[in-house]
């Protein structure tokens, strides 16, 4: 059975970008935070691609959310953001993020590391 | 001792030094005068006692000295007088006679007694009773009581003592009184000494006119002495008043200044921290549409993804719209700049702002959505001074968040009228209005009302601030009223 992909971004263009991209996999998304959160327990994802901007919940807070149940312990995450503050990047080392892309991203590249997180 | 005698006050030093003066030299005195009066008494006493025994050795001739009945008789007579207590007599060789009287005598000494050193009750005179030829044929001894005089004596002390004792109380209250009476002025100047020492310079020491000893002329000297200390006071009060108000307004001063710099400092660490939040939002939002751009091109060029022409077509739009919305948001961006930095500078011409409404309307696309644009407004209107190409911006930018936020198939209205001194263009759209809470917020950077449409159709948050500072920039003005029943409508005005 393909691998379920989440997609957490408030941009549009960006989601569909990434879903013809990674067409192949059984992708979900979301424009805003609760709506994301909502969809990791209905659709549950193996991979959720978090911008950290989004209107309501922030992309940190879901990620937390995300790592504080048990039961979301296979979820590997790709945080995806447009801000390059250097906090953000340590952050996601120090929370074991299982990857970071800055935007404007090589689409090739992202595409790869999603294949390598979830061993296609 | 020393240290009570310098408890005691100046009046009871006075009082005690004046009384022991006094008192010793009252001592002395009746002392003195006790004497004399011993003495005096003692020798009228010798002398009277003389006479009556020269008087009784005179009477008695040659042959009476042996009569002894005579001499009974004689003694008989004498000691009638009561202030003879015992007579003997005695032949020529001082053998006794005959003796009369309480004549209880020790030893017989044939002299007189010496007055002041009598040792008994008794006072003997001896004298011897001559002869016709002066020779001596016997003698006589009288004894007299002392009693009497030593009980004068007795008394004479005594009144001394009570004139003693009276003068001493009479010293005593009299230099009391005195000295109460003269050191009076010393208290009150004491007084004022002590006032003085609290700081309260009204006080004065009392004086009258006849005040001229020497406290008078120290209480006088002190008044003196007070007043020019008061004025001192009052001239060193009113300059150190004077100096502590130049004090204050200069504390006051640094410390408005220190407000002020703190509230620069606030103001530069905001500007700062504004500034980084600037690049923050530039760098995401430019981000954004490159990362769009980027992807589909590359997604483009992907041959392996097979994509069939429709999407190849639906991703250059993509990417069309995207690379416009990247050069609005440099644009918007640098036009920001421009106003931050003050450089921002209109043209200003004359212009017709009908023809440029007109012009404005014309060239926007509201095809997809089927909205149409109505402009009400009079005929003519005055030409205005303003930037054309700005004005132009500002209606497209107005048009384009109206039509963004419309309804599909509703109108947008544009107005146009004229005021005394204003001309006012209200752009009506019957799209979700906007909340009274955030009329005056959409006109800040970066703000964006959160919505559904906001979160689909992101502008860069700088529209209305750009268009905010056009309006002022012109010496207008800009503001959001509701539009009945449904919508917004964004009023700016602008001078004639």
């Amino acid at each position: 059975m393909a691998n379920k992909i989440l997609i957490i971004e408030d941009e549009e263009n960006i989601t569909q970008l990434l879903k013809v991209n990674l067409a192949g996999f059984v992708i979900e998304n979301a424009y805003t935070g609760r709506e994301g959160w909502k969809k990791i327990s209905l659709f549950k994802p193996d991979l959720v691609i978090l911008d950290l901007r989004l209107p309501g919940i922030s992309g940190w807070d879901i990620f937390q959310k995300i790592k504080a149940k048990p039961e979301h312990d296979k979820i590997k995450v790709i945080i995806l953001t447009a801000s390059d503050h250097k906090e953000n990047r340590e952050k996601a080392v120090a929370l074991n993020v299982d990857a970071f892309f800055s935007k404007p991203i090589d689409i090739q590249i992202f595409v790869q590391k999603v294949q390598n997180l979830l061993n296609v | 001792m020393f240290s009570i005698y310098s408890k005691l006050s100046f009046k009871t030093k006075i009082m005690f030094f004046i009384c022991t003066i006094t008192i010793s030299v009252v001592t002395i005195t009746l002392q003195i005068r006790a004497k004399q009066v011993d003495i005096i008494l003692k020798e009228r006493m010798s002398f009277r006692t003389g006479v009556i025994a020269d008087i009784i050795s005179f009477s008695i001739s040659s042959s009476e000295i042996s009569d002894k009945p005579f001499l009974g008789k004689y003694s008989k007579f004498i000691l009638n007088e009561p202030e003879i207590e015992y007579v003997s007599f005695y032949d020529k060789n001082n053998k006794l006679v005959y003796a009369a009287g309480n004549y209880g005598k020790k030893n017989i000494g044939f002299a007189t007694e010496n007055i002041f050193n009598v040792d008994d009750n008794f006072y003997d005179v001896y004298r011897e009773i001559k002869g016709e030829n002066n020779e001596k044929i016997g003698s006589i001894i009288v004894g007299f009581p002392t009693q009497s005089m030593k009980e004068a004596l007795r008394n004479h002390l005594f009144t001394g003592i009570i004139i003693w004792l009276f003068a001493i109380l009479l010293i005593v209250i009299v230099t009391y009184i005195g000295l109460t009476c003269f050191l009076k002025p010393l208290r009150y100047l004491h007084e004022a000494v002590i006032n003085m020492g609290k700081r309260n310079f009204d006080c004065r020491a009392p004086i009258s006119s006849n005040d001229n000893d020497e406290i008078g002329q120290i209480a006088k000297q002190f008044n003196v002495m007070t007043e020019e200390l008061q004025s001192f006071y009052k001239e060193l009060e009113n300059k150190i008043e004077k100096a502590v108000d130049g004090l204050r307004m200069a504390n006051q001063k640094l410390e408005k200044r220190t407000e002020e710099l703190s509230k620069l400092n606030l103001q530069l660490k905001e500007m700062d921290k504004r500034k980084t939040e600037f690049i923050s939002i530039v760098s995401h939002d430019l981000k954004t549409p490159l990362t769009s751009i980027i992807g589909f091109a590359d997604t483009l060029l992907n041959k392996r993804l097979n994509l069939t022409e429709d999407t190849k077509e639906d991703f250059i739009n993509v990417i069309a719209t995207e690379s416009r919305r990247l050069s609005r948001l440099i644009s918007d961006f640098l036009d920001l700049t421009k106003i931050e930095e003050g450089i921002f500078e209109p043209k200003i011409e004359k212009a017709n702002i009908k023809e440029i409404v007109n012009r404005v309307v014309e060239f926007i696309n509201t095809k997809s959505k089927g909205i149409s644009i109505v402009v009400e407004s009079e005929n003519h209107f005055p030409l205005m001074n303003l930037d054309e190409d700005r004005i132009t911006q500002v209606l497209q930018n107005l048009l384009s968040n109206a039509l963004k936020y419309s309804p599909i198939n509703s109108i947008i209205k544009i107005v146009i009228k004229q005021f005394a001194e204003e001309i006012r263009i209200s752009v009506i759209d019957q799209g979700i209005g906007i909340p009274d809470s955030e009329k005056e917020k959409v006109f800040q950077k970066f703000y964006r009302i959160n919505s559904d449409i906001s979160i689909k159709e992101r502008g860069t948050g700088l529209g209305l601030t750009i268009v905010k500072f056009i309006i002022e920039l012109h010496g207008g003005r800009i503001w959001v009223e509701d539009n009945k029943p449904a919508g917004s409508c964004f009023i700016f005005a602008l001078p004639i």
